[in-house]
């Protein structure tokens, strides 16, 4: 009779957040595995079943490769870039006594709190070619250097630093938190036997915080797996697909970009794409990440 | 820090080998920071230039201050408009997600039923979900509930969007409260729904305020599902009106209004972040090191 009265409250406490949660979340996740199946605009209740023929077109389709290229390419590239800045920022700001620390590390985090649309329109005009950029350039008289940035050889790098400028302070903190975690004895048994600094991070600090890089790791390849905002908002992923990911493809695909297009299905179908790129990436952090490390 | 002090004195010859490590690391880290706030800096002086003085040079001070750029990007762009929706889709959407996750983490945290596990995997398995997989049928489903376009259509959204994390977080903190607190107040003759109003929610107050912190930037940055959602340009937030500003700005090429719009958005972000940097990096970051 009790136990039947607290099974009858967890349902009423469990039960509001389902009401939204199953309809809005995870019937639309269910259908969309459904609806990468149909050739569909959207706009008629006839779906037309085409089996796979979405995904063979996919493999097919020129834009897709490009924006699967683009979106790997922001994975390992960026996240090897990232990981490194960010492993040196850290390491920097994890001495005890940097006075300053504080200030550092909130003027890096900054630009997560910036809504991406600014600085993806930040971004376009620093870019611009008589932007901030360019104009810099100048006046070291360096105008050699001078490029369309956002053109269709420099987009996807101008993407990509934007990206890491913009990103960057996440993993930092994250990296931060866990060097901090370990007690300085350790680097300081290290130190006493004559380590060195690089020697104490390769070999002391590192190692005793894989499941945090791990964590990292993670987070940046699912992050740059879905990127969109910030690179929409920057070059709306052109010219001409240059910077596309898969995420804006999926977008562009479904509802267009300057002209419509509505090709629910096959968007859909570059989404479950997306998905399992995700859980691959989920899985191999599960592979990296190893045992928690107690001390 | 004092005890430190001693331990550096003796090192004797270490102390000089420590002030250069000292530099080196501001040497790198200084131009970051350095650039990071000239990029702002240039971006306020931008806003208060003339389109005209922008593009004779893009780094130049104003000869006046334009107040007009802020006049236009508030009326005129509709950043005004676009602020009190997104205020109001964001803090009821913040504001429910919490509430709903609050009570069902709860439950999860402490109470025992059958499907447990199942509707534990369900809420904390969508944080694997990314949006874009399900951003085609969410809109086809709202289109049948006539719902897209509307606020309700948008807070629901959201408010799905954020349980599965929010709800992973606010287990993580119920779970750490002592069980004893709760048999004592139902052994009192309390109700479970007392015992989690009065008891169990104002302590895992640290957690909600972590989730609110983290929701709320969340939402006030994002624009895909905006995009998607809100169709009618008067309920357009100020994310998705930044961006449209920004997709109309070739045929308008109105810079430094646009510059004073994103100012204007970001005024409420600074004041958070003055004040709270702490708590909103230790929120933005939370849950992941655990």
């Amino acid at each position: 009779m009790r136990a039947h009265r607290r099974w009858f409250m967890a349902i009423l406490f469990i039960l509001p957040a389902l009401m939204v949660y199953l309809p809005f979340f995870v019937y639309p996740s269910l259908s969309a595995l459904r609806v990468s199946l149909f050739d569909w605009s959207g706009f008629v209740p006839q779906m037309k079943f085409v089996g796979l023929a979405n995904f063979r077109e996919l493999a097919k389709d020129p834009i897709f490769w490009i924006s699967l290229k683009n979106s790997l390419f922001f994975m390992v590239a960026g996240g090897a870039i990232v990981l490194s800045i960010a492993l040196l920022f850290a390491k920097i700001l994890s001495r005890e006594l940097l006075p300053g620390k504080r200030l550092l590390r909130a003027i890096i985090f900054f630009p997560l709190v910036v809504p991406t649309a600014g600085l993806g329109i930040i971004g376009t005009y620093f870019f611009n070619p008589a932007g901030i950029l360019n104009t810099v350039l100048d006046r070291l008289g360096l105008d050699a250097l001078n490029r369309t940035w956002l053109g269709p050889e420099m987009a996807v790098y101008s993407a990509l630093a934007t990206v890491v400028w913009a990103t960057m302070g996440f993993s930092m903190v994250i990296i931060l938190a866990g060097m901090e975690r370990i007690p300085s004895t350790f680097g300081e048994a290290a130190q006493v036997e004559g380590a060195s600094e690089a020697q104490i991070l390769f070999r002391v600090t590192l190692p005793m915080m894989r499941d945090v890089l791990a964590t990292v790791i993670v987070f940046w390849m699912i992050g740059a797996l879905k990127l969109f905002e910030l690179i929409y908002a920057l070059t709306g992923g052109g010219p001409n697909y240059a910077t596309s990911t898969i995420s804006i493809f999926s977008y562009v695909m479904a509802f267009g970009q300057r002209e419509t297009i509505y090709r629910m299905g096959y968007a859909t179908a570059a989404g479950v794409v997306l998905f399992l790129l995700v859980i691959v990436s989920a899985g191999l952090g599960q592979l990296l990440r190893g045992e928690r490390i107690e001390y | 820090m004092l005890l430190k002090i001693p331990l550096l004195i003796d090192r004797g010859g270490r102390q000089t080998h420590r002030r250069r490590g000292l530099l080196a690391g501001y040497a790198v880290l200084v131009p970051w920071c350095a650039f990071t706030l000239l990029i702002f800096a240039w971006l306020v002086v931008a806003s208060f230039r003339t389109n005209q003085e922008l593009y004779a040079d893009a780094l130049g001070l104003p000869a006046d201050l334009q107040f007009a750029n802020y006049d236009h990007a508030w009326r005129l762009s509709h950043i005004g408009s676009y602020f009190s929706n997104s205020l109001l889709i964001v803090l009821a959407s913040v504001i429910i997600a919490n509430l709903l996750a609050a009570l069902a983490a709860y439950a999860l945290a402490r109470m025992h039923f059958p499907g447990h596990n199942l509707v534990l995997f369900t809420v904390v398995g969508g944080m694997g979900v990314p949006v874009q997989l399900l951003l085609v049928p969410l809109f086809m489903f709202l289109a049948r509930l006539h719902l897209v376009g509307s606020f309700p259509g948008m807070i629901l959204s959201y408010v799905a969007f954020l349980l599965p994390f929010t709800t992973f977080l606010l287990i993580g903190f119920f779970r750490t409260l002592p069980v004893e607190l709760e048999e004592a107040a139902q052994i009192d003759g309390c109700s479970e729904i007392r015992v989690f109003w009065q008891i169990m929610f104002p302590l895992a107050s640290p957690g909600l305020v972590t989730a609110t912190i983290f929701n709320f930037v969340t939402l006030w940055n994002e624009y895909l599902l905006a995009l998607v959602i809100l169709t009618k340009p008067q309920n357009w937030t100020v994310s998705l009106g930044l961006y449209s500003l920004s997709a109309v700005m070739g045929s308008t090429a109105n810079w430094v209004s646009l510059f004073a719009g994103i100012v204007i958005v970001l005024i409420p972000s600074m004041v958070l972040y003055v004040f709270l940097s702490e708590r909103v990096i230790a929120g933005l970051t939370l849950g992941s090191t655990r």
